[in-house]
């Protein structure tokens, strides 16, 4: 089976290529350490099968994106059978760069001139024949989208050959290219030579550190002659393109694109935020809506087991373990997959359409205030709905530090759990205006994350220049996105999933075991009760919902209600009945999917349930309204989930984990304080 | 410091010009010189973000991209007719 690797530029339509190729049933997964997406497929060709594997998208081999380096360490220490070059075939000149590079790489290769219709329609007819008598490679015509040219693709794989590299360096720099590459021993000899004599080096190159010193005296003994290296060899290549491009492309009349209207609106400085703005909420509202209701199904799913679990005889704290520890924590774990997928299903065709851009471009402003680029803008406002997807999303930004920055900003940004705690408490203890203090809550948090961001920007100074390009709008390949997001949740479950189950059973242990004669709950609780007492919070049962409310902030109010009311026992469900409550739960989730559509122009309600305000009623007698203010800041801004927690790990590893927690308990703790002092000096 | 000739970051909307060079760090110099900014190509500007940053150039009629201000003073240009 002949391994065929498809490397291009980004957005050149490489992915879509390789779905429409294997009839969109490729495999999305990680490259081994890293967050960058491998997609792959086996496709059937004749009598032949080909792996077909999608390496990062890159304008350059030598590129310092960690994109650049997988590509280029694939290449060099994984040699493919042939290499298949995606072009778009509107920006040839720019995009043979990279082509000629390839074509040192001494690897069979042939060239996809993709997205031919999105160019003829600019003016721009690009012959295929002129430039494969120009680089002596086959060269191919396709539109991915539309499936054309397929075939013809996969036959001229076949006919791929060694390429003879096209550009030539002038006759010095040759002779030192000669020389250091008839010491290498490896296919790409000519383009590792050619990168020792520009000065760069990795650590995976397959050449001593002998080889390494000849090169660099070459590269001394040439300065005389061609000055920088580097800037002279890129300079062969951008003129060798430019030659090539001037013989084979042609320019007609461009005719006229919707892009240049929509981008009119989204791009102007006032109404493309607005717009922005209202499409995020709309289209995070919609996926939040379109989900809660399987939220809701997986919790009828877990009493419905739980309940299954008592009939058939399992019994006492055993079944309370199963029940209230395991299948409660892989119900947290399942809630969120709803969620999660809907979210990176929006968050994917932002990226795809292009929309992701033009966010980039006119929020970059707003953004630099605090050291980010302006795509950081759509984590952000996702945080409103969930902080978990909103931690992966991180990944659409190409810098480590940005991408660490906006984690460490996005617990603060209120997310939809903890919404009820500050509904309930703004209800009872500020029941004249709930809905500003609910809403001065959000911005609190939201003010915290910029002030995080700005604080960080100190601390990182370095600002990678901020240079991306625009993308034409297109319409993503539907089994492309399904993929991407669906392996997207699969991580999320394998990676984050035993951390929660681990955190929901560690909770239930405190609560049922006992030390002299105490739950350890209760003793934690009353342990840190003293530093709570600091912000008018004078019992230890609100201080122990916070316990739970480490792991999701959606079991607070439910543990407030155990504590203050006593615990709500499972009941045996036969399996007849467990079946149709399943049932039951199933149809009303549909019918919640199916009603969602309408949801996303209401106004979030703020009901509370009559259970709640019993509980209200508990509550009031234990809090003065100082201390339900502090209580609220505190339950906004302290740890958001153990989910947060484990994708931030996974992300970016247990230290950086570790860290915002203790950050996060830090500012929520003396924030809280200082709302509750302010509070009493106010109103006494 | 960028100095002398006019550059890409003072150029209006709608106006076209040439790249004579492109100056300052080396990592910038990849960076603009991978994405399609060199010596010998065409710019024109055709929009601005909001308080004129970042600047949307197409290149050679086709390629649009967008270069923060501070960035962009160290590509020099030659304004065109």
């Amino acid at each position: 089976m002949r391994r065929v690797v498809f490397v291009g530029n980004p957005n050149t339509g490489k992915s879509t290529l390789i779905s429409a190729l294997s009839g969109r049933r490729m495999e999305v997964a990680n490259w081994p350490g890293t967050t960058v997406e491998r997609i792959s497929a086996e496709v059937e060709a004749g009598s032949e099968t080909f792996r077909l594997v999608d390496l990062p998208g890159v304008y350059d081999l030598l590129d310092e994106s960690p994109d650049a380096e997988i590509t280029l360490r694939e290449l060099v220490e994984n040699p493919p059978d042939v290499i298949v070059n995606v072009l778009d075939a509107a920006h040839l000149e720019r995009d043979l760069h990279l082509t000629l590079e390839l074509m040192e790489m001494g690897i069979p290769m042939i060239l996809i001139l993709n997205m031919v219709d999105e160019a003829r329609r600019r003016g721009i007819e690009v012959l295929p024949s002129k430039i494969e008598e120009e680089l002596g490679i086959p060269v191919v015509e396709t539109v991915a989208v539309k499936g054309e040219g397929l075939d013809e693709l996969l036959s001229a794989i076949d006919r791929a050959a060694i390429p003879v590299p096209p550009v030539h360096y002038g006759k010095d720099v040759e002779v030192a290219i000669e020389e250091i590459a008839s010491k290498i021993s490896h296919p790409a000899r000519r383009w590792l030579a050619v990168a020792l004599l520009m000065g760069e080096e990795r650590d995976f190159f397959p050449v001593g550190a002998s080889l390494k010193e000849v090169a660099d005296v070459w590269r001394e003994r040439l300065r005389s002659e061609v000055g920088d290296s580097f800037l002279y060899m890129e300079g062969r290549r951008i003129s060798t393109a430019r030659g090539v491009a001037s013989r084979v492309v042609f320019r007609g009349k461009s005719r006229g694109m919707i892009q240049e209207k929509l981008d009119a609106l989204l791009m102007n400085p006032v109404a493309g935020p607005v717009a922005m703005l209202l499409f995020l909420i709309l289209a995070f509202r919609f996926a939040f809506f379109l989900s809660s209701p399987w939220v809701e199904f997986m919790g009828t799913l877990s009493r419905v087991l739980g309940g299954w679990l008592l009939t058939a005889g399992v019994d006492g704290m055993f079944a309370s373990f199963l029940i209230e520890g395991v299948i409660s924590g892989a119900g947290t774990v399942l809630s969120f997959a709803p969620v999660l997928f809907l979210f990176y299903l929006v968050l994917g065709f932002m990226e795809l359409s292009g929309i992701m851009a033009r966010m980039a471009f006119v929020l970059d402003t707003l953004m630099s205030f605090i050291g980010l680029p302006g795509k950081s803008f759509a984590p952000l406002m996702m945080a409103f709905g969930c902080n978990v997807p909103a931690i992966y999303a991180t990944r659409t930004l190409e810098n480590f530090r940005d991408r660490l920055k906006v984690a460490l900003m996005i617990p603060f940004m209120s997310c939809s759990a903890r919404l009820p705690v500050l509904v309930l408490f703004a209800a009872v203890f500020f029941p004249r205006n709930p809905v500003p203090v609910v809403l001065s809550l959000y911005l609190l948090g939201a003010m915290v994350a910029f002030i995080t961001g700005s604080l960080l920007k100190k601390l990182f100074r370095d600002e990678s220049p901020s240079i991306f390009e625009i993308p034409p709008y297109r319409m993503p390949d539907p089994g492309l996105l399904l993929g991407i997001s669906w392996s997207r949740t699969l991580e999320f479950i394998r990676g984050a999933g035993t951390i929660i189950v681990a955190g929901v059973v560690l909770v239930w242990f405190t609560m049922h075991m006992h030390l002299y004669g105490e739950s350890i709950y209760r003793l934690v609780s009353g342990g840190m009760l003293p530093l709570f007492r600091l912000m008018g919070v004078d019992d230890w049962r609100l201080v122990g919902a916070l316990i739970p409310g480490f792991v999701s902030k959606e079991v607070i109010i439910g543990a407030l209600a155990v504590g203050f009311q006593g615990a709500e026992h499972l009941s045996p469900i036969g399996f007849v009945e467990g079946l149709s409550m399943i049932r039951d739960a199933f149809l009303d989730a549909v019918k919640g999917s199916v009603e969602a559509p309408a949801l996303i122009f209401g106004i979030p309600g703020f009901r509370i349930p009559p259970v709640e305000l019993t509980l209200g009623a508990h509550l009031s007698k234990v809090l003065t309204p100082a201390g339900a203010l502090a209580y609220m800041v505190f339950v906004l801004l302290y740890t958001p989930c153990l989910a947060t927690v484990a994708a931030i790990k996974q992300e970016f590893g247990g230290r950086w984990a570790l860290l915002s927690i203790v950050y996060q308990m830090t500012v929520a703790f003396i924030l809280a304080v200082l709302f509750y002092k302010i509070a009493v000096l106010i109103h006494g | 410091m960028p100095s002398g000739p006019l550059t890409l970051a003072e150029l209006e909307v709608g106006e076209e010009a040439k790249i004579l060079s492109i100056e300052g760090p080396g990592f910038l110099r990849r960076k603009l010189i991978y994405m399609g900014l060199y010596p010998g190509t065409t710019v024109r500007v055709f929009r601005k973000g909001p308080a004129g940053n970042p600047v949307g150039i197409i290149v050679d009629d086709v390629l649009l991209l967008a270069v923060r201000r501070k960035d962009a003073q160290f590509i020099k240009v030659r304004r065109k007719g």
